[in-house]
């Protein structure tokens, strides 16, 4: 089977050809999804803002200038519309605290703890964590995307679980962040 | 809890990574055994692996489901009447017979643009002009 490139698909895209949009969509959206997890936390906004960037992506693939950096470019969509939606999350909340003098509280989901603990992990350690259980724990694709040594790697997913372990147990009393 | 402990709760991370050598494994399983400390860390660990495991688990698998949203909607997006004439036009370019025409069309050109600049073709009219006068 022919195996298009990533470079041959965005040119079709620009040309209107639906099916190798889908065919980006089909390669790049976990990626996309593990990085607005990263970001956000939350699986229900993930998805939101993964499925948004995919859709900005196609409506905007005519402004991408260098076919071969699909890849980067829906990332930094991506990353965009999350910082957005954080914006968005803080505002909300800012209002609600001051009309009804407490913040609004979620309903119970699962694994809420868990995605707290990531949120409150620094980017650097969050990514490679999120990439390890996303790629079937494998470190050296994590390694090869993140440009990072294997061993490096490790030290961080190890740095990531120490603190999600110790925030889980009780051992910081820090609120989680926004 | 001690120094070395602390070292070895490093590599028992590592260990569960799948980012340890053999004779390191061994080592770790030696002093896990002899440990309570570190073999309370070890099941932590482990369980919070399998936390992290179920969570993620539960988010890949809905994947596929959200990829194929993405695309519906991209399949029911309306392009403008002028961007499936763009579309259409860049399609037809694209096609082999448009360029095996155009490829052939430019050497025809470039060849009677030749012949009439080298006044072959004044001679070649000279000479039907002489056959038609001949065959009356």
């Amino acid at each position: 089977m022919n195996v298009k490139t990533d470079r041959e698909l965005v040119e079709a895209s620009k040309k209107g050809v639906k099916d190798a949009y889908a065919e980006l969509v089909r390669r790049y959206y976990k990626l996309v999804f593990a990085v607005c997890f990263g970001i956000l936390a939350n699986a229900a906004d993930a998805e939101d803002a993964a499925q948004d960037a995919m859709l900005a992506g196609y409506l905007k693939i005519g402004s991408l200038h260098s076919n071969e950096r699909y890849e980067q470019w829906i990332i930094q969509i991506a990353k965009n519309l999350c910082i957005d939606m954080v914006r968005r999350k803080r505002h909300v909340k800012l209002i609600l605290a001051q009309n009804i003098g407490q913040i609004a509280v979620k309903p119970q989901e699962n694994h809420q703890d868990l995605e707290a603990g990531i949120k409150r992990l620094p980017l650097e350690l969050s990514m490679p964590l999120i990439m390890y259980y996303f790629n079937g724990k494998n470190l050296v694709s994590i390694a090869e995307r993140f440009k990072i040594s294997h061993t490096q790697v490790s030290k961080r997913i190890n740095e990531a679980r120490k603190q999600l372990f110790k925030w889980l147990t009780g051992g910081s009393k820090n609120e989680p962040k926004l | 809890m001690n120094q070395n402990c602390e070292n070895f709760k490093e590599r028992i991370a590592d260990w569960l990574n799948g980012n340890l050598e053999k004779g390191q494994q061994k080592q770790v399983t030696e002093h896990i055994i002899s440990c309570s400390d570190c073999k309370a860390f070890e099941i932590a660990l482990k369980s919070e692996d399998e936390l992290l495991d179920k969570m993620f688990a539960g988010m890949i698998s809905d994947l596929k489901r959200q990829e194929n949203d993405v695309i519906s909607a991209i399949f029911c997006i309306k392009t403008s009447r002028t961007d499936r004439i763009i579309a259409r036009i860049n399609k037809f370019i694209d096609h082999p017979a448009f360029k095996l025409t155009a490829a052939a069309a430019v050497i025809l050109f470039v060849a009677f643009y030749g012949l009439k600049t080298m006044g072959w073709l004044y001679d070649i009219k000279y000479l039907m002009d002489s056959c038609s006068i001949v065959m009356k």
